[in-house]
């Protein structure tokens, strides 16, 4: 069994209370920022054979390959683009602090790029045809997909609206001329809602977790999140009744179908989990359908890698399963005291800090302890956080505890962006928990009123270490 | 008026049942097909070229003619959603006239050029049925008379059987001929608008290449790699139209975002790699020694 680096100093609640009742506030608390430094991420599971790691760079160059309509556009050789996307390359948002990560920015963090949403809007256009950007896409602000509420005729809607369309680009069919969406529109109507991309460190772990393990650690906590007021129950799969893991609202059941589904609704392209383009408009269909799909033949080989004869989608899901989760740095005495308070407080109660994996097919994989800070379950988050947006057992103002690691290098936090950089990013983040109807109401009245100053700096920066 | 009564006239013949279509439309189908498809010729108003021959259509439902017009439509100028969309609506058309060969043709029609195998078993079903039924004799020697389906004993053998029965009758070349690749990207400047609509054009070769199994993978390789290749000719082009009109941040912008690409291409050992090195060396060699227009 192998451990990822975590030294835990608990504290007892009884002891911890009286003191924090005495503290004095000593400096006003605020977010660190994103960690400096090196990324300590992107890389592959510590322990795969070299064949597994020579698959994870195989897969990790697929999941860094840009898509254009045709593959026509030298170094857009993916094919498959559109007819709606937000993206035309998983690595252009999965980015910061490295391939795999999320959102980056154009000054904070490794990366050092601005929202790659803008280029979209231009990029390979024809002369006059460019698109707009909308007006919740900001150069330094998240990448985000938009979602509707409601239909216009007030049904339920909930899916992505792809924030461009492939007409007016050079590679596109003269007679596509299906434009975008009118979020100007769907704005005012407060109709549309946003999601940020999750980033996918360490996520084979989590796919690789059992039921049992989810269900036991979540039933372990169940004396305690009653006291402080937390429900909470897991999102699961209508067919097999399995509990669903990945997304911000847990509504995805395994990475392949994560990763199928995800190039289907973020860059257009149909694959062998979602193989039929969205829109429905035959003027902008421009290839075979799946675009993305099993290789029988390697060019005229029958052999080939495992990357070369899988399907993009198949190699997303390889990349992600087999990608280290961030190291933590935790370190300071700030940061170690930090970490007690955060399971003093009871954030640990919702963002579980440990879990193991099971028997795993990969080499040094089984029984893995790892630090996700996450239940996987879904909670109700409050009125302040609520998207409307139901998916599976989900509700709208339910949304998954989102997982901590390697939340000391991400820019934007919360489902849809809204805390970062220029508004508090952790400490808004962390405040955004509260709000009539939320689970989290009693844990963040203690964290604002039971802490001191210095020891929510604590947390942040226990979490900036993280 | 006149018109009028002779239209519907044509429509009631056309309805009619007819076990062996003429080699030829009638002169006034002839009429009204060109009158319904040629305003629509821009490749943006393809959607409206189709609507009108499927306006036709619904007209002259039984006009062997009319289908085939609009069948063609999609083949030349269609995407890939047309496309599915054609073979499903013939399909659906021979399901509702079960045992009606021309429905059945249509259907096999279809498949013409995406899967070519199953229109050639379609025909010659048809042909076992009817050994003079005329349009699959057509179709079968338009086959086997293509490069990627070539078989010159069959391809004379249907033809001399189409030419028993319609002896005044052409038999088409497939696959059509495609447009030529733009020479734009060898000249030595273009405006904007220029290298987009070429780019355009080459894109609209290369999707005319990738959607029908008339052509090789190897050649669709190729064509893939030309136009790739003309996104560097074009990428250059536009830095230099940047260059003279002044505008230094969009032409150094670009060139980057070239250098990127170059990177990428670099890593991969990527065959367009030799032209896209030439291309941003002399591009930047270019910019190293540039003055400004006034002191040239």
């Amino acid at each position: 069994m192998r451990t990822t680096r975590l030294r835990p100093k608990p504290h007892s609640l009884s002891l911890l209370l009286p003191l924090l009742a005495l503290a004095i506030p000593a400096y006003a608390q605020s977010d660190p920022g994103p960690r400096g430094g090196a990324a300590n991420a992107g890389g592959p599971l510590a322990g795969l054979s070299a064949v597994e790691v020579s698959a994870f760079n195989d897969a990790k160059a697929v999941f860094a390959e840009i898509d254009s309509v045709s593959g026509g556009i030298a170094g857009e050789d993916g094919s498959g683009l559109g007819p709606t996307f937000n993206a035309n390359s998983c690595a252009s948002c999965h980015a910061q602090p490295a391939v795999g990560g999320t959102s980056p920015h154009p000054t904070l963090g490794q990366v050092r790029r601005s929202n790659p949403q803008i280029a979209f809007a231009t990029l390979d256009r024809l002369a006059g045809r460019n698109q707009t950007v909308p007006s919740f896409i900001l150069a330094n602000g998240p990448v985000r997909e938009a979602r509707f509420v409601k239909n216009a005729d007030g049904t339920p809607d909930g899916g992505v609206h792809g924030l461009y369309t492939i007409a007016g680009r050079v590679d596109a069919p003269a007679s596509c001329t299906t434009g975008q969406p009118n979020f100007p529109a769907a704005l005012a109507a407060n109709n549309v809602i946003f999601r940020i991309p999750t980033p996918t460190f360490g996520l084979g772990l989590v796919d690789n977790t059992s039921e049992e393990q989810l269900t036991s650690r979540f039933a372990s906590t169940a004396t305690q999140r009653a006291n402080f007021g937390i429900g909470g129950h897991f999102n699961r799969n209508g067919n097999d009744g399995s509990i669903t893991r990945f997304g911000w609202k847990a509504q995805n059941k395994s990475l392949l179908i994560f990763a199928g589904e995800a190039y289907n609704v973020e860059q257009g392209v149909t694959n062998e989990l979602f193989q039929n383009e969205r829109g429905g408009d035959e003027n902008c269909e421009a290839n075979p359908t799946p675009e993305d799909h099993s290789h029988f033949l390697n060019g005229t080989s029958t052999t080939g890698t495992l990357a070369q004869l899988s399907s993009d989608a198949v190699n997303f899901a390889n990349f992600m399963r087999l990608l280290a989760p961030p190291a933590t740095t935790i370190n300071t005495a700030s940061e170690l005291n930090g970490q007690s308070l955060f399971n003093s407080v009871g954030c640990n109660l919702c963002h579980t800090t440990t879990m193991v994996s099971e028997e795993s097919v990969l080499t040094g994989q089984t029984n893995v302890t790892y630090h996700p800070f996450s239940d996987f379950a879904v909670h109700h988050m409050g009125t302040g956080l609520a998207d409307g947006v139901s998916q599976g057992n989900a509700g709208g103002d339910e949304f998954r505890s989102a997982p901590l690691w390697g939340a000391g290098q991400r820019i934007f936090f919360l489902h849809d962006g809204r805390a970062g950089p220029g508004n508090g990013g952790l400490m808004k983040a962390i405040q955004e928990h509260s709000s009539t109807g939320s689970e989290a109401n009693t844990v963040i009245s203690r964290f604002n009123n039971l802490l001191t100053p210095s020891q929510k700096q604590d947390i942040l920066n226990f979490l900036r270490a993280l | 008026m006149g018109f009028a009564i002779a239209f519907a006239a044509l429509v009631w013949v056309a309805a009619a049942p007819a076990r062996q279509p003429p080699c030829e439309p009638l002169p006034e189908v002839r009429r009204a097909i060109d009158e319904a498809a040629s305003p629509f010729v821009a490749e943006e108003d393809l959607e409206r070229a189709l609507a009108s021959l499927r306006a036709l259509r619904e007209k002259l439902p039984a006009d062997l003619f009319v289908h085939l017009r609009y069948q063609d439509a999609v083949f030349d100028r269609g995407t890939e959603g047309h496309l599915k969309g054609m073979l499903r609506e013939y399909q659906n058309l021979a399901a509702d006239h079960p045992g009606e060969i021309l429905y059945e043709y249509l259907a096999g029609r279809a498949h013409l050029g995406r899967g070519t195998s199953k229109a050639v078993a379609a025909m010659e079903r048809i042909l076992a049925r009817d050994p003079r039924f005329a349009p699959a004799l057509r179709t079968l020697a338009e086959i086997h008379g293509s490069a990627m389906f070539g078989d010159a004993a069959r391809e004379r053998r249907e033809r001399e059987a189409f030419a028993a029965l319609c002896p005044s009758s052409a038999i088409a070349r497939r696959p059509a001929p495609l447009p030529e690749r733009s020479a734009l990207f060898d000249a030595a400047s273009a405006t904007p608008e220029q290298i987009g609509l070429a780019l355009r054009a080459d894109h609209a070769r290369l999707l005319r290449i990738r959607m029908f199994d008339w052509y090789a993978d190897e050649t669709r390789t190729q064509e893939l790699r030309a136009v790739q290749a003309d996104s560097w000719k074009a990428w250059r082009l536009l830095v230099e139209h940047h260059r003279r009109a002044g505008d230094t941040a969009r032409a150094d912008a670009l060139l980057v975002e070239m250098e990127e690409r170059l990177a990428r291409l670099r890593q991969r050992r990527d065959p367009a790699y030799p032209l896209a090195s030439e291309i941003v060396a002399r591009l930047k060699t270019r910019s190293a020694s540039a003055e400004p227009d006034h002191l040239r």
